[in-house]
């Protein structure tokens, strides 16, 4: 933990020399896209789940209802999970008490649609100056899907159903820009009413903050100057452990760290491109370092492309 | 039948807004760092009918909008423009050009608009003339506050029904 405080403090001194961006890849800042602005994205996410390649694929549409006002819409594929928690993840000892040791890894499952989750975020103060701003917005998330998770970690971009909020502080100041987004998340049950099963995932509260500068050009000339930023994401998540029900039977957990109660900071550093200051391509990884996340393994690579469309009012 | 004719067409003319002769504007547009927000900001702008060209400095965020010949020109509209890209206007400066105005002290009437000049320099109403936009949303918070007691002290004197605007410049 002094390891990684003293990596981002070493971070924090180093950007601010630079001018620094707010597109973060991972995180939106308190800013919102122009009002009547249209921005579509396309992101990947691949990681290897012993030998078997876990891909997330997300196509977000934002758009600006105002200044203050955005809403997001995001649609999630991927094959980390079946439709139903998978067979063998309830398993029952001599007495027949249920017992689970989790969802075996590596295992293949097919390509499915996860969920839909809708973003409202209201920027309520903006400070604005030459070269800086103050921001602050809240948010809110609801989001609906069809993947049975199992882990107890919730996450609701593909995931879990359910709802979350959160505030958003972004600080730019001439050469040094920082954002902080602090939220929780309430999922919903995962309930499979043929085999009797009820899981609750853990409620979770998530610290994060974005970094990054401009490393071209260093003066500009026209827009179409491909810029390229760099940015570094660090993520703090901490969540409660899995409740699992069968039959009403309360499903004991046997040492199984991703259905216990678990915090973790990740890394997520990208590089990004905007081209002729439209069209927006990034690329990241993600990195434990404190702990780490059961959703995933490590590396994660990240992989995302969007575009703004501009409407006449 | 000629007699009506023209005398429509007097009414139509007579009916015919008085538009302030605005040639250009120089907007300093405030809060923002990236080429993107920039593109953005433009584009906004340029949605506007009476804008005929948008030249941005990308380092300094000054926009320079020139206005189409014979179009009425809405500098609130372009001021909107700017905060629904999202970003602030930290300076307005227009570009006037003067035609026969009649300037009674500090003052000029366009149409039902009233132009006030905040500053000591007296209104030559001759030829194109620069002016800095003096309002809330038009200038930094800290610019705005040193011209409040002033305006406060404007308003108290010209109290009444208006029917146009009272735009405070500084020129």
């Amino acid at each position: 933990m002094k390891q990684s405080l003293l990596l981002l403090f070493l971070f924090l001194y180093s950007v601010s020399s630079f001018f620094t961006q707010e597109l973060f890849p991972h995180n939106e800042p308190a800013s919102n896209v122009g009002k009547n602005v249209l921005t579509v994205r396309a992101s990947s996410e691949e990681f290897q789940d012993q030998g078997e390649i876990r891909n997330f694929q997300a196509y977000r549409f934002q758009f600006g209802l105002s200044a203050n006002w955005m809403l997001t819409e995001t649609f999630s594929f991927s094959n980390h999970h079946g439709s139903q928690l998978p067979n063998g993840f309830i398993l029952h000892d001599s007495l027949g008490a249920p017992y689970t040791q989790g969802a075996s890894r590596g295992k293949s499952y097919p390509y499915l649609f996860e969920s839909m989750k809708v973003n409202l975020k209201y920027r309520f103060l903006c400070r604005d100056s030459e070269h800086k701003h103050f921001r602050m917005a809240a948010y809110a998330d609801f989001s609906g899907g069809n993947e049975a998770h199992a882990e107890a970690e919730p996450n609701l971009t593909g995931d879990n159903s359910g709802m979350g909020a959160g505030i958003i502080s972004t600080l730019l100041l001439h050469k040094f820009a920082a954002s902080l987004n602090a939220g929780g998340i309430l999922p919903a049950d995962y309930k499979d009413v043929f085999r009797g099963i009820q899981m609750s995932y853990g409620k979770a509260a998530y610290v994060n903050l974005s970094l990054g500068y401009l490393l071209y050009p260093r003066v500009y000339t026209s827009y179409k100057q491909t810029n390229i930023n760099l940015y570094a994401e660090f993520q703090f998540k901490t969540y409660g452990g899995a409740q699992i029900l069968e039959n009403g039977r309360s499903v004991s957990v046997q040492d199984v760290p991703a259905l216990e109660p678990g915090s973790y900071l990740e890394f997520r550093p990208s590089i990004q491109f905007i081209i002729r200051s439209n069209t927006r391509v990034d690329l990241s990884l993600a990195e434990p370092l404190v702990n780490r996340s059961w959703t995933h393994y490590y590396p994660v690579y990240m992989f995302s492309i969007q575009q703004n469309i501009y409407f006449r009012q | 039948m000629n007699r009506l004719l023209l005398v429509i067409v007097s009414l139509v003319i007579l009916a015919l807004p008085v538009n302030a002769q605005f040639t250009s504007v120089k907007i300093n547009v405030i809060g923002l760092t990236c080429s993107a927000c920039s593109f953005g900001t433009e584009r906004s702008i340029r949605q506007l009918k009476f804008v005929e060209d948008v030249k941005v400095d990308l380092n300094t965020n000054i926009a320079e909008i020139t206005f189409k010949k014979g179009e009425p020109v809405y500098i609130d509209q372009i001021v909107k423009k700017v905060y629904d890209a999202g970003f602030s206007v930290g300076k307005v400066i227009a570009t006037y050009h003067f035609t026969n105005e009649t300037v009674n002290g500090k003052s000029w009437n366009v149409g039902e608009d009233t132009y006030m000049n905040l500053s000591t320099n007296a209104v030559d109403p001759s030829g194109d003339k620069e002016m800095t936009f003096v309002a809330d949303k038009y200038m930094k918070k800290s610019d705005y506050k040193l011209y409040k007691p002033q305006i406060d002290a404007v308003k108290m004197m010209v109290k009444g029904n208006r029917s146009g605007h009272l735009y405070y410049v500084a020129m």
